[in-house]
């Protein structure tokens, strides 16, 4: 359903002389519908690139990224025109950012019902599935009414992981999903993955715990410990 | 895939006598937009986009860059030195809120009918509210001649339209008969809200909607265009210097340079991947 061949991304930093930052290069991998790809490196190689190219948050320099749409056909994201991103942003492709990026003055509950509301359901009924949702990640119901930004981190991150579980998403980028969580609630988002799977979400995902990934991957891509990040390791 | 609503091809402005070697003489790479030949200035030029129904799109660039020439020219109040406006109404009809020029390059008609379409179908929030409001009548009344140039005519119903819209841009309905000038900035801004929604557009075009507002009075503001973008389903274009509000308010951004488009993607692409040095400059200066 997914596959990402020759990917090539790096950055050109004008404010510093043109200097250039390789984020990752040459990554090839494919994902089926239902399974989970983890890819691995040390910090900084390159493993939020790769997702946010996935998304289109990032512009890929080369390379291709082949998505099987149900509405749109075969595309590649590496080139696909904004408006039709956005469409399988809407409906198809979910995130899981590192950190939680909400807007000020949004309550929890407005936030995680959104992206059902963006994909047509109405605005009542997507609430009450956010609400459950929220129970389901054990998130106080103190805070629905609340605003996310003041919120623990590991709270963040679980509102984060509603908002993208909320619906069901044909692809779902995950970038360290439990990296602040407890035992326990990391055990229930990966009961939620493995429902996701189960319905067919295939996913390309980064944990820094090899124990929590190993849990819910078909399989490890290892990104090439090339030039790249030694460089932009090295003041 | 939809059409878009507006398509914008090749929209350039000039003010002054214009030369041959305007445009290749002024732009981003030249660092201004006077030609050195002519004098005359390059206020935008080979300006193109698409405009969706249901989306917003911002414009943001330094002050002069052209942001305000582009809504203008959009809203026919200057006319273009050279381009096309396309309006795709996707089988709306005359009667069903289109405007009957489906397809036609709005820029080639003449005032009439311009002023017809603006009418019709476009909202506007300008960047001063001295531009937007007729400051010593009342706010009701500045609403209410909106509305009867859009073909309205009975006299009740337009002081309960107006009294709504007031309501819903949060202006307290208490006070429509006091004149814009008896009120602050933002609430002048919301006002000018009100009197842009009040032919419910099908465009509607902001212009540093937020700019001297209090940080508060700001956001308020802001929290309303959100709110009522999800109500309404209006095509938006969000013209601002500042890349919070943009950030805010839109997925797909344009990026504005001494008259030039330099940069347009995805907001989110535009913020954490900018590729041309004025953008990479104006993010880094972000906060
Ligand atoms: N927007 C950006 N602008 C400039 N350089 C960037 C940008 N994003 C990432 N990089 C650089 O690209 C390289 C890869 O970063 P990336 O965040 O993808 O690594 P990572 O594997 O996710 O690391 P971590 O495990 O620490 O999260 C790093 O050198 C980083 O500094
Ligand atoms: N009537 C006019 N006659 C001559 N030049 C004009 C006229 N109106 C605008 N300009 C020039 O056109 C250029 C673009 O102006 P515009 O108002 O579109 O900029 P802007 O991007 O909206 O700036 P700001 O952020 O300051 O509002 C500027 O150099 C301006 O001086
Ligand atoms: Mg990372
Ligand atoms: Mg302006
Ligand atoms: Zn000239």
């Amino acid at each position: 359903m997914l596959l990402v061949k020759n990917l090539h991304k790096s950055f050109t930093l004008h404010m510093l002389g043109g200097k250039r930052i390789e984020a990752f290069s040459d990554v090839s991998f494919q994902v089926a519908p239902g399974k989970a790809v983890v890819l691995s490196a040390p910090s900084g190689g390159g493993k939020s690139s790769v997702l946010k190219c996935i998304y289109r948050t990032y512009l890929p320099d080369a390379g291709v990224i082949r998505f099987q749409s149900p509405s749109l056909g075969l595309v590649d994201l590496a080139s696909l025109d904004e408006h039709r991103v956005l469409v399988l942003r809407r409906g198809e492709i979910g995130y899981v950012t590192q950190f939680l990026k909400v807007l000020p003055r949004v309550s929890t509950v407005d936030v995680v019902s959104e992206p059902l509301i963006n994909a047509g359901v109405d605005a009542e009924l997507a609430r009450r599935r956010a609400v459950e949702t929220l129970r389901r990640l054990r998130i106080p119901e103190a805070l629905f009414s609340a605003y996310p930004a003041t919120f623990s981190g590991g709270e963040q991150q679980r509102v984060n992981i509603a908002r993208a579980l909320i619906r069901r998403s044909r692809l779902l980028l995950l970038d360290e999903p439990t990296a602040s969580l407890d035992a326990e609630s990391v055990g229930i988002v990966l009961d939620m993955l493995q429902d996701c799977k189960e319905k067919g979400t295939a996913m390309v995902a980064v944990f820094h715990d090899r124990s929590v990934a190993e849990r819910i991957a078909d399989s490890f891509y290892t990104l090439r410990p090339d030039d790249g990040f030694v460089r932009a390791a090295a003041p | 895939m939809k059409q878009p609503l507006l398509r914008v091809r090749n929209l350039s402005k000039i003010f002054g006598p214009g030369c041959p070697r305007c445009a290749a003489d002024t732009g981003p790479e030249a660092g201004t937009n006077i030609c050195p030949h002519c004098r005359s200035v390059v206020a935008c030029h080979d300006i193109g986009f698409d405009l969706h129904t249901d989306e917003v799109l911002g414009v943001v660039g330094e002050s002069g860059s052209g942001k305000s020439t582009v809504l203008r020219l959009l809203h026919f109040d200057w006319e273009a030195t050279a381009g096309e406006v396309m309006l795709y109404e996707n089988g709306r009809s005359p009667d069903g809120g289109g405007t009957g020029f489906d397809g036609v390059n709005l820029l080639s008609l003449g005032s009439y009918r311009q002023r017809m379409i603006r009418n019709r179908i476009m909202g506007i929030v300008f960047q001063n509210p001295h531009l937007g409001l007729k400051m010593h009548i009342s706010s009701g009344g500045n609403i209410a001649e909106r509305l009867l140039a859009a073909g309205w005519r009975h006299v009740g119903e337009i002081r309960r339209q107006a009294g709504e819209l007031l309501e819903r841009t949060e202006v307290p309905r208490a006070r429509m008969d006091e004149p814009p000038k008896h009120f602050s900035g933002g609430m002048q801004q919301r006002v000018q809200i009100a009197k842009a929604l009040s032919n419910s557009p099908a465009i509607l075009l902001l212009d540093e909607l937020t700019t001297g507002l209090d940080v508060s009075v700001q956001a308020r503001v802001l929290d309303l265009i959100r709110r009522l973008h999800r109500e309404m389903q209006v095509a938006t274009l969000v013209v601002s210097h500042d890349l919070g509000v943009v950030r805010m308010l839109t997925r797909r951004t344009l990026v504005m340079k001494c008259g030039r488009i330099v940069e347009a993607g995805l907001t989110d692409q535009i913020l954490e991947d900018p590729r041309h040095p004025y953008t990479q400059l104006m993010v880094s200066s972000m906060l």
